[in-house]
């Protein structure tokens, strides 16, 4: 160190702490003899050592040291070893083999489980879109009254143009597999021809019907959504409500091909995303297909679900519907809703069995107390009527098991038995474990 | 340390019983309570053992440890300081209705006869004129007074340069001066002074 310079507190502070060198150390003091300010800072120094001097050490404790010495000496004795490092190579090097390896066991689980549902689902998905976005028009506003669609039978439905979707547009290439499937095809659902689910699905939904592509939704009737329901509920295993009607649709052929492209191309995560929001959907087309079927298939017409005839009167829209006359107003609006509806041709073919209620602008509680009131009250066809309606007006989970049990129960209605084993083999099939499906399925046994 | 590293388990309790009670009291000043700094050497010691493979001799063996105690205190103040704190208007027990941490503390104002620098109540106010000083103050302060490391080594402990060691010890001294004058401890000589002159 060189030479202190004079009244350099760090130097005094070396000085108190022993750390200046010799030579220094003399040098400072001969400083120290003719500087008072140096001195007291010195003596300062000292003074406080000497005090801070007193404290007396703390106790150390003993807890703990002889856990310490145990765990040090089994670290001595791995070190000793040798093998300490050993596991860590190891290790570093199957963790991430491991890690990688449950990872790909993971997307493969997750692919296989991907691959069947979506094999169940497809074919519902091509027919819940196409039910569902016929309904949304019918809340907004009435459509002109010469555009109330008359209330077509089954065969004039599967005879109806078909949806302009994608599916729809690669099977028109293609040569139709039977008369049947070629007039299915034809399309009952056309924008053109104004009538039915098909019109207000393009009405409502335009960008649904004309943007579809691939894997996207296509605007199907609900029709051709029934014949599609078939491969499905094959698949799943449960009894089919269209199976034991009448052969195999071409609708049905053709959703089995939509589902087989479907299964070829990408399955992206909105297409699986479609697949859940038509599966939340189903239950409302379900509804609305089952009582268009019990319609056209011969069931009387009630007054809760009153099946719109070629002669009804036009001036006289159901109150609260639109010019689809759909009953289903007692659902929520949506987003599509707030689209425009399409002008609709007043010589519009009938296309599709459309139930009409009384009740479309009714509540579905109100209509299910109403039906409720009825079967206490023994009015079998009112109550029938009113779970029509409540059917109709799109009931979910339980008020539509109720409904569909109310429609299975008890003696058969205006419609007859046929009617009634319609319903209860959706209620079967769609709530397998309710006691009235479990009962009406011993009786089939027997 | 090289003995315990090459797997000498008596190497490590060599070290523990020479250094143990240095480091707790180290500990113990920096930190501030009793039951944390116990908690701190054990996790100062049980890191000796863990850092023993990758020990090499670049430095003392009690330069690292205190390294690894003052950071492990460091650690801890700061995990403390998002915990409540007590105030002194707080009750000092666990009581509701106890005295106030303030009211225990000493009389600063008037220190009476019987509270002078040489009598029994002699340490808590030197523990309270050590705990007035800022922990980077203090730390110089134990580590030069206390533990007889050279202001060099102090620096590699705190990694801090050498002359802020040195000017932190100045306003340590300097802290403390003030502290026990309003405390009322004179700073007479001792002959059975603890200080390391290093």
């Amino acid at each position: 160190m060189s030479a202190p310079v004079p009244h350099d507190p760090d130097v005094l502070l070396d000085y108190a702490y022993g750390e200046l060198a010799p030579a220094n150390a003399r040098a400072l003091e001969l400083h120290l003899q003719g500087c008072e300010a140096c001195s007291r800072s010195l003596a300062s120094i000292k003074s406080v050592r000497q005090t801070m001097a007193k404290l007396p050490s703390e106790a150390v404790p003993e807890a703990g040291l002889e856990s310490l010495l145990a765990y040090a000496g089994q670290s001595a004795r791995r070190a000793q070893s040798g093998d300490s490092a050993l596991p860590r190579k190891w290790s570093a090097l199957f963790a991430p083999l491991a890690g990688a390896l449950a990872l790909g066991l993971l997307v493969v689980v997750g692919v296989e489980v991907s691959k069947s549902t979506e094999l169940k689902r497809f074919p519902q998905h091509e027919q819940e879109e196409a039910a569902a976005t016929p309904e949304r028009p019918a809340e907004i506003s009435p459509a002109p009254e010469a555009a109330a669609p008359s209330p077509p039978d089954i065969a004039g439905a599967d005879r109806a143009p078909a949806p302009k979707t994608s599916v729809a547009k690669k099977r028109a290439a293609e040569p139709a597999p039977s008369s049947e499937a070629a007039g299915s095809e034809g399309g009952f659902a056309s924008s053109s021809s104004g009538a039915g689910f098909g019109r207000a699905a393009d009405s409502a939904l335009p960008s649904v019907s004309a943007g579809s592509g691939g894997m996207a939704a296509p605007a199907q009737s609900p029709l051709a959504a029934r014949g599609s329901r078939a491969p499905s509920a094959k698949e799943l295993g449960s009894p089919s409500v269209s199976d034991d009607r009448r052969p195999e649709p071409a609708a049905a052929l053709r959703s089995r091909d939509f589902a087989e492209a479907t299964h070829k191309s990408a399955r992206t995560e909105s297409e699986s995303a479609a697949v859940a929001k038509a599966e939340a959907r189903r239950e409302d087309r379900d509804s609305l297909d089952i009582a268009n079927r019990v319609e056209a298939e011969g069931g009387a017409p009630s007054s809760a679900l009153p099946a719109s005839s070629a002669s009804a009167p036009r001036d006289n829209p159901p109150a609260g519907l639109g010019g689809t006359a759909s009953g289903i107003s007692a659902r929520r609006p949506t987003s599509a809703d707030i689209a425009p509806p399409a002008p609709q041709p007043a010589t519009a073919p009938s296309a599709m069995p459309v139930p009409e209620t009384q009740e479309g602008s009714v509540s579905l509680p109100a209509l299910q107390g109403a039906a409720r009131s009825a079967r206490q009250l023994g009015h079998r066809p009112e109550e029938i009527s009113k779970w029509k309606a409540v059917l109709a007006a799109g009931a979910r989970g339980p008020a539509r098991s109720e409904a569909l049990a109310g429609l299975c129960e008890g003696k058969a209605g205006p419609g007859g038995r046929t009617e009634q084993e319609v319903f209860c083999g959706a209620l079967l099939r769609e709530f397998p474990h309710h006691p009235a499906a479990m009962k009406w399925k011993a009786e089939q046994g027997r | 340390m090289l003995a315990f590293k090459r797997g000498d388990a008596r190497g490590f309790e060599l070290l523990v019983n020479r250094h143990r009670a240095t480091v707790f009291n180290f500990i113990f000043r920096l930190a501030g309570q009793r039951q944390r700094a116990e908690d701190l050497l054990q996790e100062t010691w049980l890191r000796v053992v863990r850092g023993a493979p990758q020990y090499e001799p670049r430095a003392r063996f009690t330069t690292w440890v205190y390294t690894l105690a003052r950071n492990l205190c460091i650690d801890s103040a700061r995990k403390e300081s998002f915990r409540r704190t007590e105030s002194l208007d707080a009750p000092a027990g666990r009581e509701a209705d106890g005295p106030l941490l303030g009211e225990s503390l000493p009389d600063t104002a008037n220190p009476g006869p019987e509270r002078g620098a040489h009598q029994a109540g002699l340490r808590p106010l030197l523990e309270q004129a050590l705990r007035s000083l800022p922990e980077e103050q203090r730390e110089v302060f134990l580590l030069r007074e206390f533990h007889g490391f050279a202001f060099k080594e102090i620096a590699e402990v705190t990694g801090t340069p050498e002359n802020t060691v040195k000017s932190r010890m100045r306003y340590a001294l300097e802290g403390l001066r003030r502290k026990l004058d309003a405390l009322g401890v004179d700073g007479e000589p001792v002959e059975d002074a603890r200080t390391v002159n290093g």
